[in-house]
């Protein structure tokens, strides 16, 4: 049973088990008795109506908020201990909302280097660092620019750069697209990607969703409580699920629904414009 | 009655030195009773070019006339403004009075109208947007969930009765019911009060459903006026200027390129489910 338990444990990178949380004077709490599992490498998407709970979530992974009760278990550590904090924070790199309130620096190099510096790496060390991180996130050329030329897609790809450069084993995206044009989100997303294909754990929160159609798992979220969670494909499958949450399917879900309705043949992993142009092609 | 903007041209200056022009020589005419979606990339001067409409900014060459009202000249600005309702981004961050019907009614009141015209005002522009009185009226706006604070914001701008609503990214960061009931709340102004709507956003599923007239533009120059029909029939010039195109145009263009041709200019839902049933039943 021991060993078993034990197995489990090193599979699972994160792990809240009974999690509850309340902000001060609200009538709610904001997460209620959540129960979760992510693996090493996985890509998961959170999603839910405004106040539904998402970034509280996300924002126990590193420890910024403590549960009142139950636990958040991240790389085997509990977040409650304050002497796991640090080292905890050390393997979630986050990236939030306002491209502008991340970058510290007014060089790009010396943005992504800031981290590895505060923790008193080799100077040698740092820059082997700051390029990869530049390289990962496409950035290299920009690694001497000023960073308020920059439009707001490569800012968070920046600010991915200096997490990345603090080599976590974990990313945590807090609606990080929200404030982005279609070109700066699609940039951003593929650097996720490319970023997930490496081995990264990501988790991403987003309103889009669109972006979670390349997703493992997408977990559902609606008024601090888990009510869904499963591939991109099981939950854009539950009309009544999303509806309920208040969320609505990606467009070409709902145009699929829609062609099915009136009698046409699809299959029902369909997700993106793309899949359903090949779909109708073929049938 | 129009907007009629005429050969305007705009550039900011920093340090006294006048920077490259952001709005290059703009001409066209906004109709009444139009909805206009207003599509660009960062830094097209889509921002700029909505606060020449009720002389925020002033032009250095050329003319904004607001039902004929010059708005470069001091007398004619306030008529001006009292046309032009202005929603910026995330209007909800401006609430400031105790409770939501304070901050609905700071615009009539500040119109020094009679109390009771105040009221009216203040209760058809919380009918508007959908916040019921009684439940709405003594609450603090601090304590209304996100997709209702940006509500009351913009009520506090229909509150002024504009003939032209101005709205800058007015989905932003909302969920998907919440940026449904924006849409939703536009559409009913345009066909209860005729009010007509001029909105910049990046959803370009959004703009092909609502708007009637799509300008794109460029560099700060003008790169399409047109329906959505005849714009989005030009998808690859779009994506040549970093735009994307509906989630429609994408399965069109997908399905054109695997040699099933398909008639441009589809680019909703319905055209397309339109086109779909059609076809088959010719097959």
């Amino acid at each position: 049973m021991y060993t078993v338990y034990l197995e489990q444990e090193d599979s699972f990178l994160i792990r809240f088990e009974h999690v509850t949380y309340q902000y001060e004077n609200a009538e709610a709490p904001a997460l209620d008795d959540i129960c979760l599992t992510v693996e090493k490498g996985e890509f998961l998407a959170i999603v839910g109506h405004n106040g539904s709970g998402k970034s509280t979530l996300a924002k126990h992974i590193n420890g910024l908020l403590l549960p009142a009760s139950g636990t958040v278990t991240v790389c085997g550590l509990d977040t409650k201990i304050e002497e796991n904090i640090l080292p905890i924070r050390q393997q979630v790199g986050m990236a939030f909302q306002n491209p502008d309130n991340q970058l510290v620096t007014t060089v790009v190099e010396e943005d992504v280097a800031f981290g590895p510096e505060n923790l008193g790496i080799a100077p040698d060390e740092i820059r082997t660092r700051v390029d990869e991180a530049l390289a990962s996130v496409g950035m290299t050329a920009f690694a001497e620019k000023a960073v308020h030329h920059l439009s707001g897609g490569q800012k968070q790809r920046i600010a991915i750069a200096g997490i990345l450069a603090l080599r976590p084993e974990i990313l945590v995206l807090d609606e990080a697209t929200a404030m982005l044009d279609p070109m700066g989100r699609t940039e951003l997303l593929e650097t996720v990607r490319s970023l997930h294909d490496t081995g990264m754990t990501v988790i991403m929160v987003t309103q889009y969703m669109e972006e979670t159609t390349g997703c493992d798992r997408i977990v559902v979220m609606n008024r601090g409580r888990i009510v869904g969670i499963g591939t991109p494909q099981e939950i854009f499958s539950k009309a009544d699920l999303l509806s309920d949450s208040n969320l609505v399917p990606p467009e070409a879900v709902s145009i699929r629904d829609l062609l099915k309705q009136r009698g046409c043949d699809l299959p029902d992993d369909i997700l993106t414009a793309k899949q359903l142009a090949e779909a109708l092609c073929r049938s | 009655m129009s907007i009629v903007i005429d050969h305007l041209t705009f550039a900011y200056t920093e340090g006294g030195k006048r920077l490259e022009p952001t709005l290059r020589d703009l001409t066209f005419t906004i109709e009444e009773g139009a909805f206009l979606g207003i599509i660009g990339h960062t830094g097209s001067g889509k921002s700029t070019f909505v606060q020449h409409l009720n002389g925020l900014l002033a032009s250095e060459k050329g003319m904004v006339l607001v039902d004929g009202h010059d708005v470069s000249v001091k007398a004619e600005r306030r008529k001006a403004r009292e046309l032009v309702g202005m929603v910026f981004q995330y209007p909800e961050y401006q609430l400031f009075a105790e409770t939501v019907f304070e901050d609905v009614a700071f615009g009539p009141r500040n119109l020094k109208l009679d109390e009771s015209d105040v009221k009216t005002r203040t209760e058809e522009a919380m009918k508007l947007v959908g916040l019921e009185l009684e439940r709405f009226s003594s609450r603090s706006p601090f304590e209304l969930s996100g997709g209702e604070r940006r509500r009351a914001a913009i009520a506090g701008v229909l509150a002024m009765r504009p003939k032209y609503l101005v709205l800058d990214e007015p989905m932003a960061g909302l969920d998907p019911k919440g940026r449904e009931s924006i849409l939703a709340l536009l559409e009913s102004l345009r066909r209860d009060t005729n009010c007509t709507i001029i909105m910049i956003s990046h959803s370009m599923d959004d703009i092909a459903r609502h708007a009637t007239n799509v300008l794109v533009l460029d560099h700060g120059a003008v790169s399409m006026y047109d329906t959505p029909e005849r714009v989005f029939a030009r998808g690859e010039e779009l994506q040549r200027l970093g735009l994307s195109v509906p989630t429609v145009t994408q399965v069109c263009m997908e399905m054109n390129r695997l040699g099933v041709p398909i008639p441009t200019g589809i680019c909703t839902r319905d055209a397309f489910i339109r086109w779909f049933t059609e076809e088959r039943a010719h097959a």
